[in-house]
């Protein structure tokens, strides 16, 4: 019985080492790219939690989802501003994560004509220590869409972390709505449209 | 040349894999199958769910009504309960409190009451921000253990969140609403020859809300049921139905405008699960549709509200959502081998009346299997496999066609090898690979992309009878991140990461403990057209090494003192150069190493009283090469003494948990407002 087992084991080792390669190289093959036509989008290295945050503005302004994804974390969470709580009091926030995040990234980028951002337009305060830091901004991002712009500006935390080698994003914290310096009407937080997305069915299973 | 990371790491698999496999064989005649630690570390730790106070106050009544020792009739109050809670917090982002009363009763005829009153406070220090809450509920609920049961309940939350922004100006949401709730349950109800399970539950709902300063009003009430039955169709064979049917009505106010709302809905799902010798599992279908009207904002295409330059602000919407799902899950365990599957397809179509949303097709396929197995009493393998394949397609209001799919596709394989190499000794091994897709119908974006991931990962760990611990871990993972489309195909990239991290720890005396780990880190990014006129891209690395050092004296029972030191040193570099025969050469960017050393010291002079200090020192070096050389070098630390309290009685029926500490820091980073606080919290509990 024991050298049957064993026979049997080594059997299926082989067996399995042989078929680890066949999958490699044909249901996980990646498709083939079309020869650049555009120029490349410049990411700094994610050495510094700022630069992080110029990375995402870069990856807002490019619509690069796959830019986006690398400088979140894991253990990625999102929280809201009471406006948006109130707007959208049926979505659980609790359970935004990397997932819903990149879920509502790709969608907003490939819904959207444009984008332009500026993430720290107002630096409030900032702390860190070697692994952890918790920076506080106004931004301003400028979505066109559907043949007009929308504007948000709010404050935020943002927090990051470091992991392994890089620094990443671990949570976005939309504080509150902030005016327009010029017309000092209030406008909204990103959370809006993560309520949206969100409430719309992003967040069921084939969304 | 894409697929030869993969082969690598397939190759170096296998290598291991082999040299295992003959390690085990030629253990297994000596290994006692009692000593293996090769068990599959899946089984999930086994734990009762803690009762709460109401399911325990209903266990003692229970047990008192039970007691053939009392003389006479049980009294109509069985017990009564009071629970009053307070804390306060003091804390670098917020000071905040709140306060509790609650009050349970069990009745004679194990019924219970519950009461419960809430109040917090919430003021935010880095922000203009305060928060306040109130809430109170009563609930009455009929014995549990009979067939028939009923609950009733009432509640009110009310909230008020003001939030002053940088320029000065308050917003502020409040938010009351009140409910009531009436639910009847019938259970295990036998007819026709089959168990059914009714459940009706009626609520209303009255929200005063204002938000932006605007209205935002509820009043509506909400009648659902359902009908859940199952009969056994042979010994092996269960069928089952459910069908949920619900209704709403009422009317809601936003802004100015007041509009009635409604909701119907319904649901049915059919099921058959079968129990038959080594195979187990069941087939569903579930289908269910609403239909939602309701007061709300005009929205855009993307959902956003969007009511700039149009003269109808607010609409009403209808909204509508039809779904159907289907699974298959099966368990097959035959001769010790274990076999799921499980397939599943969830189609739905959501559409609005108003919203520039229009209409939207959703579709979802999703395959799991997976085979696990003992081929040895040294062994345990598992391989796992996953695909997913999903859709979304758009029409938006007003337009002819659809923008077309907007598609998700990506298959997972993993392999999962525990290995019990020595004695206290394990090997484990992980291999995953996973290719994720996103396709753009019709060319509707440019987002099309590929990201391929393949990871192996070893570890090996040893516990020796004297408790000295070593572990030894390996990883690699290989990742090609690949835009199909040329307007993103620049940034394709390449990316192989090896990281070895061993450590051990050693309780060298009883009152000495000492553990170290290292960890080598690097990472190769090579970009796919970085050698392409006009693409800005060269291929680097990054390095990290980190050395954590950890010694603890317990100096008496009372006292313990850790030291520790952690040092972390990092490099990166770009890609300058390649020779004919293929080696490239790197010309470092940066180079950065950070030491901290900590220490902290814990004394505990009386059982219930804990008083603790802490410090550190960190210094933070960095040079970076280029056109201009520059170095750099901070020092930053922090100071913080404090102690904690944490006081009850015998029975746990009143407790008292207090700390209080003071922090002191310095450093680049830090401002006016963190470089001296205090942290404090009280926290009081009576139960009577």
């Amino acid at each position: 019985m024991t050298h049957y087992r064993r026979g049997s084991f080594l059997a299926i080792m082989i067996l399995s080492l042989g078929l680890i390669p066949a999958l490699g190289g044909c249901l996980f093959e990646p498709r083939d790219a079309e020869d650049p036509s555009g120029g490349s989008i410049t990411y700094l290295d994610q050495s510094q939690p700022e630069n992080v945050l110029a990375n995402l503005e870069t990856a807002f302004q490019n619509k690069d989802a796959a830019g986006y994804e690398r400088q979140i974390a894991t253990e990625f969470s999102y929280e809201p501003d009471a406006d948006t709580q109130a707007s959208y009091p049926d979505v659980d926030w609790s359970t935004w994560n990397r997932d819903t995040e990149i879920a509502f990234i790709q969608n907003f980028f490939n819904n959207v004509d444009g984008i332009t951002a500026n993430l720290n337009e107002v630096v409030i305060q900032g702390e860190w220590d070697g692994s952890t830091a918790d920076l506080r901004y106004i931004y301003a991002v400028t979505v066109t869409e559907s043949g007009g712009a929308v504007p948000y500006r709010a404050s935020v935390t943002l927090n990051f972390r470091l992991d392994g080698t890089f620094w990443v994003l671990s949570r976005w914290f939309d504080e509150q709505g902030e005016q327009d310096p010029q017309s000092q009407t209030p406008l909204p937080t990103l959370g809006q449209r993560r309520g949206a997305f969100a409430a719309s069915g992003g967040g069921r299973a084939s969304g | 040349m894409r697929c030869r990371p993969g082969q690598g790491i397939a190759a170096a698999l296998a290598l291991c894999w082999l040299l295992a496999a003959a390690a085990g064989a030629a253990q297994e005649a000596d290994e006692d199958t009692t000593g293996s630690a090769a068990a599959d570390s899946a089984a999930a730790a086994g734990g009762t769910p803690a009762l709460n106070e109401l399911q325990r106050l209903l266990a003692e009544a229970r047990a008192a009504a039970a007691d053939t020792t009392l003389a006479g009739r049980p009294p109509f109050l069985m017990r009564w309960q009071r629970t009053a809670k307070g804390t306060v917090r003091a804390q670098m982002q917020k000071v905040d409190w709140e306060a509790g009363l609650t009050n349970n009763f069990a009745l004679r005829d194990m019924s219970t009451v519950g009461l419960t009153l809430d109040k917090a406070h919430e003021d935010y220090r880095s922000q203009e921000k305060v928060v306040d809450r109130r809430n109170g509920s009563l609930a009455y609920a009929t014995d549990s253990q009979r067939s028939l049961m009923g609950t009733l309940s009432l509640a009110q939350n009310w909230s008020r969140d003001e939030v002053t922004n940088t320029t000065g100006l308050t917003n502020a949401n409040e938010r009351d609403v009140r409910t009531a709730n009436a639910t009847v349950q019938r259970q295990d109800l036998g007819l026709f020859g089959a168990l059914h399970n009714v459940h009706v539950r009626g609520t209303f709902t009255e929200q005063q809300a204002e938000q932006l300063g605007m209205r935002n009003d509820i009043s509506e009430g909400q009648l659902d049921g359902a009908l859940r039955s199952r009969i056994a169709a042979g010994d092996w064979l269960v069928l089952q139905t459910g069908l949920y049917g619900a209704s709403q009505s009422g009317e809601r106010s936003l802004g100015l405008q007041t509009n009635p709302s409604s909701t119907s809905g319904d649901t049915l799902r059919v099921g058959a699960h079968y129990d038959r010798g080594a195979w187990r599992g069941g087939f569903t279908v579930a289908s269910s549709n609403f239909d939602k009207r309701y007061l709300d904002y005009r929205r855009n295409a993307n959902g956003i509200v969007d009511t700039i330059g149009v003269d109808e602000k607010i609409v009403q919407e209808l909204e509508s959502d039809d779904a159907v799902t289907l699974t298959w899950d099966n368990a097959l365990r035959v001769w010790g081998v274990s076999f799921g599957a499980k397939l599943a397809r969830d189609m739905s179509q959501n559409g609005f009346r108003a919203s520039g949303i229009g209409t939207r097709e959703r579709h979802q396929d999703r395959a799991n299997f997976d085979l696990g197995f003992r081929p040895t009493r040294l062994d345990s393998v598992q391989f796992q496999y996953s695909y997913l394949w999903k859709w979304d397609d758009q029409r938006f209001k007003g337009a002819t066609s659809s923008r077309g799919r907007q598609i998700s596709e990506s298959r997972d394989f993993k392999f999962n090898w525990v290995h019990d190499l020595f004695r206290h000794t394990d090997l484990r091994l992980a291999f995953a690979t996973g290719l994720s897709q996103e396709i753009a119908e019709r060319m509707f974006n440019q987002n099309d992309r590929d990201r391929l991931e393949t990871s192996l990962n070893i570890k090996v760990d040893t516990t020796f009878d004297n408790n000295f611990k070593v572990n030894l871990a390996f990883d690699a993972r290989h990742i090609e991140d690949i835009s199909i489309r040329r307007e993103r195909s620049a940034n394709n990239s390449v990316k192989d990461t090896y990281e070895v991290a061993p450590g051990y720890s050693w309780p060298v005396a009883p009152w000495l403990e000492l553990a170290q780990s290292f960890r080598v880190w690097i990472q190769y990014s090579d970009y796919v057209y970085s050698d392409y006129e006009g693409i800005d891209k060269q291929d680097d690395y990054n390095k990290r090494g980190n050395l954590n050092t950890r010694v603890s004296f317990k100096v008496s029972s009372r006292l313990r003192v850790t030291l520790r030191h952690d040092y972390n040193a990092k490099s990166n570099a770009k890609k300058s150069a390649s020779d004919a025969l293929g080696r490239s050469f790197y010309s470092r960017e940066q180079i950065q190493d950070v030491s901290k050393v900590d220490v902290s010291l814990t004394y505990k002079p009386t059982p219930w009283l804990t008083l603790d200090g802490t410090t550190y020192q960190s210094r933070d070096y960095k040079e970076t090469y280029g056109a201009r050389d520059t170095e750099s070098e901070r020092f930053s630390g922090q100071v913080s003494v404090g102690g904690q309290i944490d006081l009850s009685n015998k029975d746990d029926s009143l407790t008292l948990k207090a700390g209080v500490h003071r922090f002191f820091a310095h450093g680049p980073s830090v401002q006016a407002y963190n470089s001296e606080y205090w942290d404090a919290d009280i926290q009081v509990s009576w139960r009577f």
